[in-house]
């Protein structure tokens, strides 16, 4: 039979640049008492203090996947150590990937999309990745690998917050969020943020898509940088056409993503009482209904993308011709 | 209100077992060496001309580019017939 969501296996993946403190934090994972066991999977064997059959250690091994309708890139390596790790599924509660440091997580996310045997019998929890608060802004500023690992993370832990002032943290912090408007950022010092605040997140819940920062979509960014990965939010408060909704954004996922690192969204449809919830990594797209609208709550739909020169002005265009009021089907040409 | 199908509607599931058992097949077809990846995948593809549902399985050799092999039906109606011999 088939798993139910909460029987399967949460899968945190633990990216950062070099130096970030992701080997600190595993560590921690690995010799606190928080009551679960974990399979980790590392690049770097010899960086884990702890000897232990469950730590199993990989070399990178990307795959394309070209189908005609989806492209996307897989991880091989995971696909054969998830296989092999879930036949021993009895002695430990979730599985830990760390990546290296100039990783891009867009194949290690993409592989639990893929593959139905890794699909049916783990979840992708959270990507949660882990920063220099001392360097990120000069890694940044030169390595495209530190702004993707920021792009897809869900938690960003900015980590060494006691080496920088506090307008210097600000300036950090506004960068992320650029970059990332929806990830949740955790100050700490070696690290040392509890915890229960970086696993067992179900980020990719589409029950909790967006409700992590549920305030960031307001906020607007001022661009002074030339961020190879930026972002940016459609709001509006005039109900949604599903009819010319759902076309269009299959529509902008096929043609755009490539280039669209993440998306999420939630959506008002016109005449429905439920919150419909949109996800995307790259071109694996999914969205349902969701729990009601509630009765003071204000119907506002809401996409954020976070990706690589997406053409904002196009996709917001597209957007505001999905509305139910806006008389043209348009919106189908983006 | 009636409600559109939701052609966005995560996957649902085939049965564990035949994921498995696809995956046994071709590598029985093939002759693979456990160093090569087998994937598995069941797509419902929303662009016009493709079928509504395919088994995609994608062979993931070492250095090499992946062989994909695309079948018009879904997981769970896939035979070891309708596996190609490598």
């Amino acid at each position: 039979m088939p798993l139910e969501a909460s029987q399967k296996m949460p899968v945190t993946v633990l990216t950062g640049y070099l130096g970030a403190g992701k080997t600190t934090l595993l560590n921690r994972i690995l010799t606190e008492q928080h009551g679960k066991r974990y399979a980790v999977i590392v690049n770097e064997f010899g960086e884990v203090g702890i000897d232990n059959d469950l730590i199993v250690d990989t070399d990178e091994e990307v795959f394309e996947m070209n189908n005609g309708c989806i492209c996307c890139t897989v991880r091989g390596d995971l696909i054969r150590i998830i296989e092999s790790l879930m036949r021993r599924r009895d002695r430990f509660d979730a599985i830990l990937i760390e990546t290296t440091g100039l990783a891009d997580p867009a194949p290690v996310a993409q592989t639990f999309f893929v593959d139905d045997d890794v699909r049916q019998k783990t979840k992708l929890d959270a990507i949660v990745t882990v920063v220099d608060a001392k360097h990120l802004l000069g890694e940044l500023d030169h390595a495209h690998e530190a702004q993707e690992q920021l792009a897809f993370a869900d938690i960003v832990i900015l980590n060494k917050t006691d080496l920088v002032a506090p307008t210097e943290l600000m300036a950090v912090e506004a960068r992320i969020r650029r970059i990332n408007p929806t990830a949740a950022i955790k100050h700490s010092i070696r690290c040392n943020v509890p915890l229960d605040e970086v696993l067992d997140r179900g980020a990719f819940d589409l029950n909790r898509v967006l409700e992590v920062e549920p305030d960031f979509l307001d906020v607007e960014h001022d661009h002074e940088h030339d961020d190879h990965v930026t972002s940016f939010s459609l709001v509006t408060e005039a109900s949604i056409d599903p009819r010319k909704f759902l076309p269009w954004i299959q529509m902008i996922t096929q043609k755009f993503g490539i280039d669209m690192l993440r998306m999420k969204g939630i959506l008002a449809f016109k005449g429905d009482e439920d919150r419909f919830v949109v996800q995307a990594v790259h071109m694996l797209l999914e969205g349902d209904h969701h729990r009601p609208w509630k009765k003071m709550e204000k119907r506002v739909s809401r996409l954020v993308f976070i990706g690589r020169n997406l053409p904002k002005g196009l996709i917001e265009d597209g957007f505001l011709k999905c509305r139910a009021d806006a008389d043209s089907v348009e919106a189908l040409n983006a | 209100m009636n409600r559109l199908a939701n052609p966005l509607a995560p996957r649902g599931f085939a049965l564990p077992e035949k994921t498995s058992q696809i995956k046994v097949w071709i590598r029985e077809a093939r002759g693979l060496d456990d160093d090569v990846v087998v994937s598995v995948t069941e797509l419902v593809c929303r662009k016009d001309g493709c079928p509504d549902i395919e088994t995609v399985i994608g062979i993931m050799r070492p250095g090499e580019k992946t062989e994909t092999i695309r079948l018009r039906k879904a997981i769970a109606d896939v035979t070891s017939h309708d596996l190609p011999r490598g």
